[in-house]
């Protein structure tokens, strides 16, 4: 069936299969209602939903705009996650990278020279050895404390989050269910299955 | 034939783990978020420019490789070349721009000054655009607003006199804090349409807004309704040729603004910026928004996009058709007769005033930029402005301090999500530099801000007109100057809507050695941006 855009505003978004319901509740708050829900044939693990809601609904700006910021710090969880532990990533391997380099220096001049510097050699070895501890020592300090920044930023966007539900509940109360069934799911591009 | 599965089944696998890293930087995907239309078709525009650019230095510089004192003949070139940069009326920053210029590319720089000067390169559209207003100009009674302010009166005299703009009393204005309730009302409008619609945007694109417009539009078409469109060649690039094809067929004339691939003249770069809408010469509406999905957050291309409008009725209406008809002649190059398209507009009684003017290469002063001035130097206890991009020149940035120095609250909106973010990195800068001066400056969170707005307490100018030298200098703009009270409550209380929801930071921020650089370099071509 067609989509009626004069009575209508559509959104069709992919959300990972795990978080859909979530992420559906936070879409009803805005006043969007589920058309269909599919497997999403573009993306792995995803789901396909196409929403609608009234275009003349009330406070629209207002629900455009804390949609906007809701999907913001929906997606800045993820982005919060995989950066959480880059500087102690970046650390570590610099120490790694630094350690690795004496022990092969250290290597050379045990193997190649004499007396005082096979000497300088056991002692890069050495550095080269106590740096790798160093390393692990400075990565596990630095992801604990990561950790905590992460989670202290993962709950200041789960509150916002929650902010941002809550007034859009209050400006466009959410209807639970799924819309009867006006149109089709919009046409996807085909799945690349090799 | 297990051998036979083996390998598809690792392609398969391999595809889904390039899907799986894809996605896992995002729990929700808008499917609608990516508009590339065009970009090929732009990108091959720019690298012909520069290759034209670099043909023509090339073609200067050659002599020089047989006869050396040539060179010297291109020097003194140089430096006759920046004494004339000098001596012309450019703004100073742009005089310092083209004199480094010039001066460090000696062997092919001044031929791109001359190139790109209006003075010779614009003179014959401009004596076109001449007969075309001295032709036309009959058509609007040279209105004397009364009931104005003293400020209010000087700058509808300068109006007047700088561009024959008149200044109307029986006009109603009603202005849309956003593009959604914008084009909502346009297109309750266009289904009233008897007569004729003029369009007039820089952006148009395909999507659901045109779709609307066109349901309606298509209809009156094929009743006979005179439909006009102009778009902008640079700015509509996702105006699908399918799209044009249909409207003409449907009997709408639907004419493009200077062509980007058909002959590169330096007139390329100035584009028609402005958003006309005109019903029967009944409605007119203007702002910033252009017909374009994102412009009512169909698609969020930005983040949140912030924009504003105005629709008009009464008297003022008669100018908004006059600026159309007079670019739709300067485009088609075919005379017609004007006088069926006037007249027609609701007899309203206001006493406020609204002052609808246009800007750009076509006069040879600087209307929007000097009405913006006028505006800030009238301001006596609130200046608030709401602008993409903040890239004034000297004069007006001084106005601003001035005020800010003087006690007014000014106050300015910009966008914390960046559309170009080279244009960005100057426009915060710029800003920033202006809060020890007492400005506010105010970022509109997770939000792209293109609402092109200045209020004072007692009047506000809505339009297409950013705070950047493009706006001020070389782009066809429009806009609307008034002192209506309740368009200026309205515009005020979305001002005071907005600032919760920014970011107002008390300090400029540092920016580090690279974003410096990048800034100073960034600085040399802010004329152009």
């Amino acid at each position: 069936m067609a989509r009626d855009y004069n009575n209508y505003d559509y959104l069709a978004v992919s959300v990972k299969s795990d978080q859909l319901n979530r992420i559906l509740h936070c879409y009803r708050a805005l006043g969007w209602t589920e058309v269909k829900t599919v497997d999403d044939r573009e993306y792995y693990n995803m789901k396909y939903v196409r929403l609608r809601r009234p275009h003349k609904i009330a406070n629209k700006d207002r629900l455009q705009y804390l949609q906007v910021r809701m999907e913001g710090a929906i997606n800045s969880l993820v982005e919060i996650v995989n950066r959480a532990h880059l500087k102690s990533n970046a650390a570590a391997g610099g120490l790694g990278l630094l350690a690795a380099g004496l022990i092969a220096l250290a290597v050379w001049l045990v193997i190649y020279f004499t007396s005082a510097i096979r000497v300088l050699g056991w002692v890069c070895l050495g550095v080269g050895c106590a740096l790798i501890v160093v390393a692990v020592a400075v990565r596990a300090g630095l992801r604990r404390r990561e950790r905590k920044v992460a989670s202290g930023k993962i709950m200041e966007k789960l509150r916002l989050t929650q902010s941002l539900i809550e007034e859009a509940v209050s400006l466009a109360p959410a209807k639970e269910g799924v819309a009867d069934g006006l149109d089709e799911p919009a046409a996807q591009p085909e799945a690349n299955n090799g | 034939m297990a051998n036979s599965m083996r390998p598809m089944r690792s392609l398969e696998d391999r595809s889904r783990r390039l899907r799986r890293r894809f996605t896992e930087e995002k729990l929700v995907k808008i499917r609608t978020e990516h508009n590339n239309v065009g970009l090929f078709r732009t990108l091959l525009a720019a690298f012909l420019i520069l290759a034209q650019l670099a043909i023509i230095v090339g073609l200067s510089f050659l002599p020089a490789l047989v006869l050396r004192w040539y060179l010297l003949v291109l020097v003194i070139i140089s430096l006759i070349s920046a004494l004339s940069v000098l001596s012309s009326h450019r703004n100073n920053q742009a005089k310092a721009v083209w004199v480094l210029f010039i001066l460090v590319f000696f062997f092919g720089g001044f031929v791109i000054y001359f190139m790109s000067n209006d003075k010779y390169m614009y003179a014959g559209a401009r004596r076109r655009h001449r007969r075309i207003h001295e032709r036309s100009k009959h058509f609007l009674p040279e209105h004397t607003a009364v009931n104005a302010t003293e400020e209010m009166r000087q700058t509808c005299t300068y109006l007047q006199n700088a561009g024959g703009f008149a200044s109307y009393n029986n006009t109603e204005l009603e202005y849309f804090p956003s593009g959604a309730q914008l084009f909502d009302e346009v297109i309750d409008c266009l289904k009233t349409a008897q007569s004729f619609v003029f369009i007039e945007y820089y952006a148009i694109a395909d999507g659901v807004l045109l779709n609307r417009i066109w349901d309606v539009l298509k209809e009156k078409a094929l009743s006979g309704v005179d439909v006009r469109i102009i778009y902008d060649d640079v700015g509509s690039r996702a105006f699908s040729h399918k799209m044009r094809r249909e409207m003409r067929s449907c009997g709408a004339q639907v004419r493009v603004f200077s062509r980007l691939l058909s002959r590169f003249t330096f007139a390329m770069n100035y584009r028609d910026h402005r958003k006309i809408i005109v019903i029967d010469g009944k409605i007119a509406f203007t702002g910033g928004s252009n017909i374009a999905d994102e412009y009512i957050n169909e698609k969020h291309m930005h983040g949140y996009w912030k924009d504003t409008g105005l629709k008009m009725r009464g008297e003022a209406v008669d100018s908004m058709t006059l600026f159309f008809l007079r670019q739709w002649e300067f485009i088609t190059n075919e005379k017609f007769d004007y006088s069926p398209y006037f007249g027609h507009y609701e007899k309203i009684s206001s006493p406020y005033v609204a002052v609808p003017y246009v800007g750009g290469p076509e006069y040879k002063l600087t209307v929007c930029k000097s009405v913006f001035e006028s505006v800030i130097s009238s301001a006596r206890s609130k200046l608030y402005i709401m602008t993409p991009y903040f890239i004034p020149d000297d004069s007006v940035v001084q106005s601003l301090i001035n005020k800010a120095l003087s006690g007014v609250d000014v106050r300015i909106i910009l966008p914390s999500v960046p559309d170009k973010y080279y244009v960005y990195l100057v426009t915060r800068d710029n800003a920033e530099k202006l809060i020890k001066y007492g400005v506010k400056i105010y970022y509109l969170r997770d939000s792209f801000v293109h609402s092109k707005l200045i209020m004072t307490e007692s009047c506000a100018v809505v339009g297409t007109v950013n705070f950047d030298m493009r706006s001020f200098y070389q782009q066809f703009e429009n806009a609307v100057l008034t002192d209506d009270q309740s368009v200026v409550a309205e515009i005020c209380e979305d001002f005071e809507r907005t600032f919760p929801d920014c970011d107002n930071p008390v300090k400029a921020s540092k920016n580090g050695l690279v974003r410096t650089v990048a800034v100073a370099l960034l600085r040399l071509v802010s004329p152009l941006m």
